[in-house]
């Protein structure tokens, strides 16, 4: 069982999570993805994860929000995530298909701490990749964030 | 005829003579021929107030007043003479020293040898006549008419000022002179003489009432028009003493009538309807005007309320009016609706003033009524005209309104279409792409024969991609809102090169001619136009040359020329006409292909910012392009 928190990745093109998925790969990232189909289910997710939290769940290391998804756009989630006290300091990166100025204006007016544009080919894909990775091993998150929803897994379930 | 001759009566009579002196009412007094006086009878008493005993025995200059003293020697000295006095006009004294006018006729008496032994004296009072002529005269001297009297003759004896102002003949010229001399009158038209009215009084004996059209000419030769008439004097007992003329000035009562006589052929001839009314509204005059606009003749409406031309709902403006009537008040362009006799209502501006009397009450009003029927209809068609108009210019707003909506929607619609395109459309790229390098990645080495097949596909993905990019990127300088400012260009052009590896040695040598002018402009905008200038001037090299650029700027007249020159492949002048707008196609080899928008992004940034762009070229001696912007 891998120990490392997960990367949360919303996003409803399958295209586009087989692509990121083997740029993640090929890049090395020994962190596990976790794939959610929309902005819904990305919410739902996260809210059991802070309340009825199983065992195994860990709170996300990175949230990627593709911008446009069915049900609740990765504007609504990025709203709603940083609504919630245990999810405010969560690390959430912005992925859209383009540089639309106002995209990147509300992103980061909610909150976001990246916007970054998919690339259309294998190799920036894969340099993207390594940064992530890279990001990954030097952030240092804060306590709260972290402490969080360990100490809810504390309450609601057994040590393993 | 002056009294009886007392000489004449017959002497036996005494008793009757006797009787007949106590009881006239002349005085008659005897003297002798020394002036003492004889006899005094009760008529002398009572008029110089002595008593009979008091006077007989006393010259007769008792009753004189001393300035009259002479008179007395001159009367008796004639009257010894055998002369007799008549009608002899004198001043004697009453026995209180009150002066009296008198008249006298003195006769000789004689005794029966016919010697004159004394004289009889008829002294009558004439302080009341005198009294009475004296109020005639004053009174005539006072009246507003010249009179003129004459005696039988026509010679005048009396004129008074009047007279004397209009004839031009003062008193003391004209009396005595013939009527005829002062007082000539000529027939106002014929200017023949008009016989006097003096004449045919002293011919017919009656009243010549008054001539019209009379003129009299005065002494100095000016006119007037006058009335006159003429009326015999008649003494007590009938006898025609004389004549009295009466005349006046009629120039001002002539002007006046010409006045009204003016006044009534401007109201008859007027267009406009001038009606009289009383308080209550009764017509007392209508005009011809009246009649044409209202289509009541005179007959039908004077005596009848003007509320028959009043419309129904309307009468209560008829009490209005005559309130402010009796107020004094004027109402002026009152403009209502009135109804003619067929029953057509017409639009008339009444303008009504009150009518006073000569004592200043108001006694009515008078109405000038004018038709504005088709004034009014002008009015109507203008409105109806203005309205139109209005609705037309609403509608118009309205269509602009619409159609802002509309282009507005569209714009939106564009966006959300951009929007979409830079997402949906790129995101099949990204798996032609990215799928295609895969397979090329994991199975290239099993399918050699492939691989160059599969790289024109990831190519040709890319260039599609970029192209979505660049019809992006234009879409956008063309809509947003841009605010110039001073830019330091040369700051902005030493970051954009630090930031692109594809302009650094070994790929490309690009000199700066530091430093650059500051332009006024927009910052990315102006970042888009040299990144996208750069780019293309390493891009466009022949095959093996290392692209060398130079970029400079130069003052040119307010503004700021900055130029890109490259040592590229160049463009011929078609070219260089066509190059600046999108998708246009140059006739350059396939490798030089590029999006056809990269320029035309250029060229639309620089104009957003009050700018301008060119290029000069020369096939194989490279080119310069250059965006020129307000000098900072």
């Amino acid at each position: 069982m891998n120990d490392l928190d997960p990367i949360l990745l919303a996003e409803d093109d399958e295209t586009d999570v087989l692509l990121l998925e083997r740029a993640l790969k090929e890049a090395g990232i020994p962190n596990p993805l976790r794939v959610v189909v929309d902005g819904q289910e990305a919410v739902d997710y996260l809210s059991a994860l802070q309340h009825a939290p199983s065992p195994g769940d860990r709170s996300p290391a990175l949230l990627i929000l593709d911008l446009k998804m069915p049900r609740m756009t990765g504007l609504d989630v990025l709203g709603w995530v940083r609504a919630q006290p245990g999810l405010a300091c969560l690390p959430v990166m912005m992925f859209s298909s383009s540089s639309h100025q106002l995209d990147i204006e509300r992103a980061y007016a909610l909150g976001a701490n990246a916007f970054v544009v998919k690339a259309p080919s294998t190799s920036e894909r894969i340099e993207f990749a390594r940064f992530i990775k890279s990001w990954l091993h030097f952030n240092q998150r804060p306590m709260a964030c972290t402490e969080g929803i360990r100490a809810a897994h504390a309450h609601h379930a057994p040590k393993t | 005829m002056p009294p009886a001759d007392p000489s004449q009566v017959p002497y036996d009579s005494d008793a009757f003579l006797a009787a007949i002196i106590a009881s006239s009412n002349d005085a008659i007094i005897s003297k002798d021929a020394k002036g003492i006086i004889t006899s005094w009878n009760p008529a002398a008493e009572r008029l110089f107030g002595f008593a009979s005993a008091e006077a007989v025995g006393q010259p007769v200059t008792l009753i004189f007043p001393p300035d009259r003293l002479p008179e007395e020697e001159m009367i008796l000295g004639r009257v010894l003479r055998g002369e007799h006095l008549g009608h002899y006009r004198t001043v004697r004294r009453h026995k209180s020293g009150e002066l009296i006018d008198v008249s006298l006729s003195v006769s000789p008496i004689r005794d029966r040898t016919g010697r004159i032994i004394g004289a009889s004296k008829i002294v009558h009072d004439l302080r009341e006549q005198t009294r009475e002529q004296e109020r005639f005269r004053v009174t005539l001297s006072s009246i507003g008419d010249g009179v003129i009297s004459t005696d039988v003759e026509g010679a005048v004896t009396f004129i008074n000022p009047v007279a004397e102002r209009l004839t031009g003949w003062p008193a003391p010229q004209a009396v005595g002179r013939p009527l005829a001399e002062v007082f000539q009158i000529v027939n106002e038209t014929s200017r023949e003489a008009v016989e006097s009215p003096v004449i045919k009084v002293l011919r017919d004996g009656t009243v010549v009432g008054l001539a019209n059209h009379t003129v009299l000419v005065s002494r100095d030769g000016s006119e007037r028009p006058i009335d006159d008439s003429a009326a015999p004097i008649r003494s007590r007992d009938g006898r025609l003493l004389g004549v009295v003329l009466v005349f006046r000035d009629v120039a001002e009562r002539r002007a006046a009538e010409l006045v009204s006589l003016r006044l009534a052929a401007i109201v008859e001839g007027s267009e406009d309807a001038i009606v009289g009314k009383n308080l209550q509204g009764i017509v007392t005059n209508w005009n011809p005007g009246a009649q044409r606009i209202f289509g009541y003749t005179a007959d039908e409406m004077i005596g009848s309320s003007i509320t028959k031309i009043i419309p129904p709902d309307r009468l209560n403006e008829e009490q209005r009016i005559l309130a402010r009537l009796q107020a004094g008040e004027r109402v002026e362009h009152f403009e209502t609706i009135r109804v003619r006799k067929d029953g057509r209502p017409i639009h008339v501006s009444l303008t009504i003033s009150p009518i006073r009397d000569g004592k200043g009450h108001i006694i009515g009003a008078s109405k000038i009524a004018r038709d504005i029927t088709a004034q009014k209809q002008a009015e109507l068609a203008l409105r109806d005209a203005q309205t139109t108009l209005q609705s037309h210019a609403l509608d118009l707003e309205q269509k602009v309104r619409e159609r802002t909506a509309k282009l507005q929607d569209m714009i939106g619609e564009l966006e959300a279409f951009s929007y979409s395109l830079s997402h949906d459309l790129r995101a099949p790229l990204r798996a032609i792409q990215g799928f295609t390098e895969l397979v090329l990645t994991d199975y290239g080495d099993r399918i050699p024969e492939a691989t160059d097949h599969l790289r024109r596909v990831v190519n040709a993905a890319a260039r599609m991609d970029r192209l979505i990019q660049d019809v992006l990127a234009f879409a956008r300088v063309s809509r947003q809102d841009i605010v110039v400012k001073p830019l330091d260009v040369d700051q902005l052009v030493r970051d954009l090169i630090e930031e692109r590896p594809e302009l650094h040695p070994p790929r490309a040598v690009v000199e700066v001619r530091h430093p650059l002018l500051p332009v006024v402009g927009h910052d990315a905008s102006l970042t888009q136009c040299l990144t996208n200038l750069l780019d293309n001037a390493v891009k466009f090299v022949a095959p093996g040359v290392t692209p060398n650029v130079k970029v400079f700027t130069e003052a040119r007249d307010g503004q700021v020329r900055i130029n890109v020159g490259d040592n590229g492949i160049g463009i011929d002048p078609d070219g260089q006409r066509r190059l600046f707008t999108a998708f246009q196609r140059l006739a350059t080899p396939q490798p030089y292909h590029g999006t056809g928008v990269g320029l035309a992004i250029v060229r639309k940034a620089a104009e957003r910012m009050n700018g301008t762009v060119g290029v000069e070229s020369q096939p194989g001696r490279g080119s310069t392009f250059w965006v020129e912007l307000p000098q900072a």
